[in-house]
């Protein structure tokens, strides 16, 4: 059984806030990907929940007990770091068994655990080479092979898929997700790729300079996203600054500068709130036949193929850029410079209270 | 059964002393014991000589005014040892900087001998090198013969110790600069010369920009070790008679530099018609004066290399691609090859070739033995108690998680190294015989504390070097596993380390062995006779150069051992 529990951590260096409230709970067995552009402050809340780091306020629990003071290799927290950090001089076995060597478990439970843990990771013929006789791929395995025999009760992943190419990632991805549910331990994966997050994740924690945006599934995320940012963040969208002018049961209106109204999803605000209105990229539809609701008349500026998708950036006729991605087959017909209309279903337009900083400022990444 | 239960036990013990060696403050308290040792045992003998202005004033002014000559002497020599060493540091650096390039930058058979090459002079003990350099290029008036090949061009005190400390110190130049440009990216140097820079403006403009950490640590090294050298400086001056010890008169005679005085006034102390006394007070003002300009020129050189201003920006293409091709590079490779075989190889084993052509003489071997033996003792526990503090220093520089602190220790570490060790062994022994804090059983003792603190530093930089390019995530992984802060070290950094350890101890050890000035200046010419001693006793008063060659031939070859090890060693661990 283990539960971890953050309570208002924070954590500066020198002036810079690098953490702020930082409370998050999380059941036994659970997989939380914790999601950010770089810089959020991801690897340091991995760094304090390891004790590698200590915070400046606020308490890590596990299971009730205070971890505070308590030093890295007492916690029972298992770390493993975005370069992997295998030892070099010693062999995929020896690797394999340092943590319960170095832990004093007796010699047969130290070959059983090993040999166990090899095996999960599908290392066990290659227990003779050196980390450097291996891919990446297999690196990252033992590096993770290693960390599970330390009989840890959390797993801490620093991005450990960053190093590998593209199609390997989607591979271990799975295999990953596979290993924790089977050995059903406690998993913090920190990462700032948004599909590595939507696939692992039991749930995400969206984190933007040092503190939390979102605590939510990953279809929650990325349906009903809590702010601006999440919403950009993670699967991209363009926004509308209005006022609302109307409120139905299942629809709110919302009027903008240039004196058109469109329709959204229902919310909390009242009539005569400023908002921001937005909706995801992929919810959007660009065709040169008139549409339905929510349309305005646009020119298409460029198209990015990218197989199965394209993303179109068009030009709102007096209102900017906004951008489009539809399945390829959707738009053969579309050329850049054309005239399209460009719409949305109401059922996707999002309100959101207008974020204090200014809508440019909080979708920034750094 | 039993067996099992034992180890369990055992398995428990260990766990337990463990984490108990882990706890926080046991650490501390070994951080602190090391940095009490290095301040009271190292530091402040080191520095203690400077305190003599104060409770010395008197008897400085009583010497100055009985003897107003000593002040011309003093300065005079100061003079020589600083002439002598930036003239030698900027001759380095002109030859040693293509030298490194072509050692590194270049591919080809027998590199690695190449670097032994350079590297042999280490070997031979300077006390022998001065000879064998006076011997190769000085004229000899107390040589009846003159072996094959000597040139006996030169008389002046000034060349010859320029002449002997390229042999001493072209080593140092071209490992410093080699080890730099080793980390240097040469994209740079290829994106410059591909947007169409010569080679000679690439490397101007772009490399030697990055170069200057190199650069200070080779003069840095050069300097010191030349403003240091006492038994290479004594045997050569004394070859070309111009070192000589009137007892009669009490009177240091011929042209001295800073560590020659040093040692030709430490021998007129115990001598029983001279004052001994005026001798302590002449003596502490060298020193004093030696440790203070060194200091300072080691500021000066840190500030020079990392300020100064070279015309980075202006371009002369013309000329340079010039010079960058056809028979300039040719010149230059050709003079850097001659320098070192002609201005470094040949005189730096010269010597032997006088040990196949010279008449033998006798030679008491037992005395021999005796020295080497010492030497070997001395060394070997220097290097010992350098490890034991040296390893724990380092640590506590790169990881201590003190950064002022750390930081501070990083340069006075070095302070040892960089003053003049003829100066330290002179600073060391008034300190200990005027503290009451530690007991001193031996002279001995002194001897040994003194080689610890000039050796400190080797083992300190070494391990420092090492630990600041590993990946702290190695350790903290270690950590997460379970391993306590002692387990992490034992089993991930140290087989990391191990190779830069033990290149650190056989540079202490070496130097320990070859090391004359400081040994001198503590315990005189016959109380402690180290090897070095012992062939400066030979060609000093027995003029016995025979005896003198064949000393320093056992010696190199027990010295070429121990490097020949070191290479074997470091390259298995890799």
């Amino acid at each position: 059984m283990a539960r971890l529990r953050l309570e208002g951590i924070r954590k500066t260096f020198r002036d810079v806030v690098a953490l702020d409230r930082i409370d998050l709970e999380v059941e036994d067995g659970e997989y939380i990907v914790i999601l950010g552009p770089t810089g959020a402050g991801k690897t340091t809340l991995l760094r304090i929940i390891t004790g590698l780091l200590n915070q400046d306020a606020g308490h890590v629990y596990l299971d009730e007990r205070s971890l505070d003071g308590v030093p890295p290799e007492e916690r029972g927290i298992a770390y493993l770091p975005q370069t992997y950090s295998l030892f070099n001089h010693l062999n995929v076995w020896n690797n394999a068994i340092f943590g319960p060597v170095v832990q004093g478990w007796t010699p047969e439970r130290v070959e059983r655990v090993g040999r166990e843990m090899l095996d999960l990771v599908r290392l066990f013929a290659r227990r003779y080479s050196f980390p450097r006789e291996l891919s990446g791929g297999m690196q990252q395995r033992v590096a993770l092979g290693r960390a599970l025999a330390a009989n840890a009760d959390i797993l801490l992943l620093d991005e450990p898929l960053r190093a590998l190419d593209a199609r390997l990632r989607i591979e271990l991805r799975r295999e990953l997700k596979d290993l924790a549910s089977q050995l059903g331990i406690t998993t913090l994966h920190v990462t700032h790729d948004q599909e590595e997050a939507l696939n692992l994740a039991d749930r995400i924690l969206v984190l933007r300079r040092g503190s939390i945006k979102q605590i939510s599934s990953p279809r929650e995320v990325y349906e009903r996203p809590a702010e601006p940012f999440v919403a950009h963040f993670v699967g991209e969208a363009n926004f509308f600054e209005g006022t609302v002018v109307d409120v139905e049961s299942d629809t709110a209106y919302v009027g903008l500068r240039t004196g058109q109204r469109l329709a959204a999803s229902p919310s909390q605000a009242k009539v005569g709130d400023a908002v921001v209105l937005g909706v995801k990229v992929d919810r959007c539809v660009i065709s040169r036949e008139e549409g339905g609701e929510n349309t305005f008349e646009a020119t298409i500026l460029r198209a990015l193929f990218a197989g199965k998708r394209t993303t179109y950036e068009v030009s709102l006729d007096r209102l900017g850029k906004a951008k489009v991605k539809m399945p390829s087959s959707a738009g053969e017909h579309l050329r850049e410079g054309q005239r399209v209309h460009f719409s949305f279903p109401r059922e996707y337009g999002l309100i959101f209270t207008p974020p204090p900083e200014g809508l440019t400022a909080a979708l920034e990444l750094e | 059964m039993r067996e099992g239960q034992g180890d369990t036990r055992n398995r428990r013990l260990s766990q337990r002393l463990l984490a108990f060696l882990s706890r926080r403050p046991i650490i501390a308290t070994w951080y602190g014991a090391v940095l009490l040792y290095f301040f009271l045992l190292v530091l402040l003998p080191t520095l203690f000589v400077l305190s003599f202005v104060f409770t010395g004033w008197q008897a400085i002014q009583g010497l100055l005014s009985a003897r107003p000559e000593v002040l011309g002497t003093i300065g005079s020599a100061i003079l020589l040892s600083y002439q002598t060493a930036i003239i030698v540091t900027l001759v380095d650096l002109v030859f040693g900087l293509p030298l490194a390039w072509f050692l590194v930058r270049r591919a080809f058979r027998g590199k690695s001998l190449l670097n032994t090459l350079i590297d042999s002079p280490l070997a031979v003990p300077t006390a022998g090198l001065g000879f064998s350099v006076a011997l190769f290029w000085g004229v000899t008036p107390f040589l009846d013969f003159k072996p094959f090949g000597s040139l006996g061009l030169v008389s002046s005190g000034l060349l010859i110790l320029i002449l002997l400390h390229f042999t001493t110190t072209f080593p140092y130049m071209v490992r410093s600069l080699s080890a730099i440009l080793k980390e240097i990216d040469i994209d740079y140097e290829i994106a410059a010369r591909a947007s169409g820079a010569s080679k000679l403006t690439a490397t101007r403009t772009v490399t030697l920009p990055l170069f200057r950490s190199g650069i200070a640590t080779g003069a840095t090294l050069v300097l010191a070790k030349a403003l240091s050298d006492t038994g290479g400086v004594v045997t050569a001056l004394t070859t070309i008679g111009k070192f000589g010890v009137n007892t009669a008169d009490c009177r240091a005679e011929g042209e001295l530099n800073g560590t020659a005085l040093i040692a030709a006034w430490k021998t007129l102390s115990d001598v029983a018609g001279c004052q001994s006394s005026e001798f302590t007070a002449g003596l502490a003002l060298v020193a004093i004066l030696m440790i203070v300009s060194a200091l300072a020129l080691l500021v000066v050189v840190k500030i020079l290399t990392m300020r100064a201003r070279i015309p980075m920006k202006r371009i002369f293409p013309t000329w340079e691609k010039r010079l960058s091709r056809g028979i300039a590079p040719r010149i230059r490779d050709g003079a850097t090859f001659f320098f070192l075989i002609f201005l470094v190889l040949i005189p730096s084993f010269f010597l032997i070739g006088f040990l196949l052509v010279g008449s033998p003489e006798p030679i008491e071997w037992n005395t021999l033995y005796r020295s080497i033996y010492f030497s070997f003792m001395i060394a070997g526990v220097a290097t010992a108690i350098d490890l034991a503090l040296g390893i724990p220093m380092a640590i506590f520089i790169v990881r201590g998680g003190m950064r002022r602190l750390g930081r501070a220790m990083d340069v006075l570490v070095n302070v040892p190294y960089i003053v003049p060790s003829a100066a330290l062994g002179i600073s060391l022994s008034l300190f200990f015989t005027q503290q009451r804090l530690v007991p001193v059983p031996s002279l001995f003792f002194i001897v040994t504390l003194a080689h610890v603190a000039f050796t400190f530093p080797f083992v300190v930089r070494n391990v420092t070097g090492a630990l600041e390019g590993l990946d702290p995530a190695m350790e903290e992984t270690a950590r997460s596993l379970g391993a306590r802060p002692l387990q992490s070290f034992r089993r991930v950094t140290f087989p990391i380390i191990k190779a830069s350890i033990l290149a650190g101890a056989i540079m202490a050890f070496t130097r320990s062995v070859g090391e004359t000035g400081a040994t001198l200046a503590v315990a005189g010419r016959e109380a402690i006779i180290t090897a070095p001693v012992y062939i400066v006793n030979l060609i000093l008063e027995e003029q016995n150069f025979y005896a003198a060659a064949l000393a320093t031939t056992v010696l190199i070859s027990v010295s070429a051992t121990a490097m020949l090890l070191m290479r074997y060693i470091t390259r298995r661990a890799r």
